[in-house]
């Protein structure tokens, strides 16, 4: 059996499901090639501290895992890695990076590769100035719009929010509302398999990352692998690790 | 009930006075874009509209773009009150 899934939110891979994860994450980075973003590995971990500087628990701590010896919490968003490992620096040019990650986020329900407790994500990442960053957007947009196609995934871009604690009262809830800068990539109407994410300074500023003499612009392309792989196996069935190698 | 000027010049000078931008602010100046309000002031400057108006703003009511500037707000919020 080459998906082991455990009803507490997370799954197992091996042999033919195992190859196909792979693969899609070999997809992705070859997307990521486009901008020469520079591979990372971080830890599962990230400080509890960092994530405050962004109100991440006062926007979305139903959905974090903490650790109760220390104070970290299990990665929410691979992308977070990177603007913490850059806090208080001064950067000298626009900046490309991507990084894989196990994310984790507690969720009312689970369900195998839909949706799971723990999950691969894949992000591209912009840091930098106003201009790259809408270039960057601008530039996946169109590629991966094109990418579905040759895939034959039936996926469409739809403006998304965050799924904020008591978004009513979140004025970060609101402002998305208003001026999205969240756009996921939907599967069948129905599943976000990744998202694109214009942060404008929002990290810049709160983790003192600048970009001469500016907070930093950035913005990140996710893909959530075990989303992929159930797009991909709905749509080609035994075919799938096929197409996504043709 | 307010004339639509006064509506304008009432959004103009408390956009103004919160976001503490010089006086250039035209109607059609993009407030969200160029984060003359921010997402704090956001919640703030509905609850003022709605004063203004005399009429809660539902949530199905807050779209992309009703806040572009304050041609769109005039037209997203006052235009079908004053109808």
């Amino acid at each position: 059996m080459s998906i082991q899934w455990s009803s507490d939110g997370y799954c197992a891979l091996s042999g033919l499901d195992l190859a196909l994860y792979e693969q899609l994450d070999k997809l992705f980075c070859s997307w990521a090639a486009d901008v020469s973003a520079v591979e990372h590995q971080f830890p599962n971990l990230i400080a509890k501290q960092d994530l405050d500087r962004i109100d991440y628990f006062a926007s979305f701590g139903h959905l974090a895992t903490t650790v109760e010896q220390c104070n970290h919490a299990l990665t929410p968003a691979a992308c977070y890695h990177f603007y913490s490992a850059l806090k208080n620096t001064q950067l000298d040019k626009t900046s490309y990076f991507t990084t894989r990650a196990n994310c984790f986020r507690r969720e009312s329900s689970y369900s195998a590769l839909r949706r799971q407790w723990c999950f691969g994500m894949r992000e591209i990442v912009c840091l930098g100035s106003r201009s790259d960053v809408l270039a960057f957007l601008d530039h996946y947009r169109q590629s991966l719009a094109q990418a579905f196609d040759e895939l034959r995934l039936p996926v469409q871009f739809m403006v998304a929010t965050d799924p904020f604690f008591n978004p009513e009262k979140n004025p970060k809830y609101l402002m998305q509302k208003i001026d999205p800068v969240k756009h996921e990539m939907v599967f069948a109407g129905d599943l976000a398999i990744g998202s694109m994410n214009d942060h404008r300074t929002t990290f810049g500023e709160a983790f003192n990352i600048t970009l001469r003499g500016e907070p930093m612009n950035s913005a990140c392309v996710a893909f959530g692998l075990e989303r992929w792989m159930h797009a991909c196996m709905e749509t080609h069935g035994e075919n799938a690790m096929k197409v996504i190698t043709q | 009930m307010r004339s639509e000027n006064e509506i304008r010049q009432a959004l103009r000078q408390w956009i103004c006075a919160c976001s503490k931008h010089p006086a250039d602010l035209t109607d059609a100046t993009p407030i969200v874009e160029q984060r003359i309000i921010t997402s704090l002031q956001v919640m703030d400057l509905i609850l003022y509209i709605e004063r203004l108006r005399g009429k809660r703003i539902e949530m199905d009511d807050l779209k992309p773009g009703v806040f572009r500037d304050i041609n769109t707000i005039y037209e997203s919020f006052f235009a079908e009150v004053r109808a």
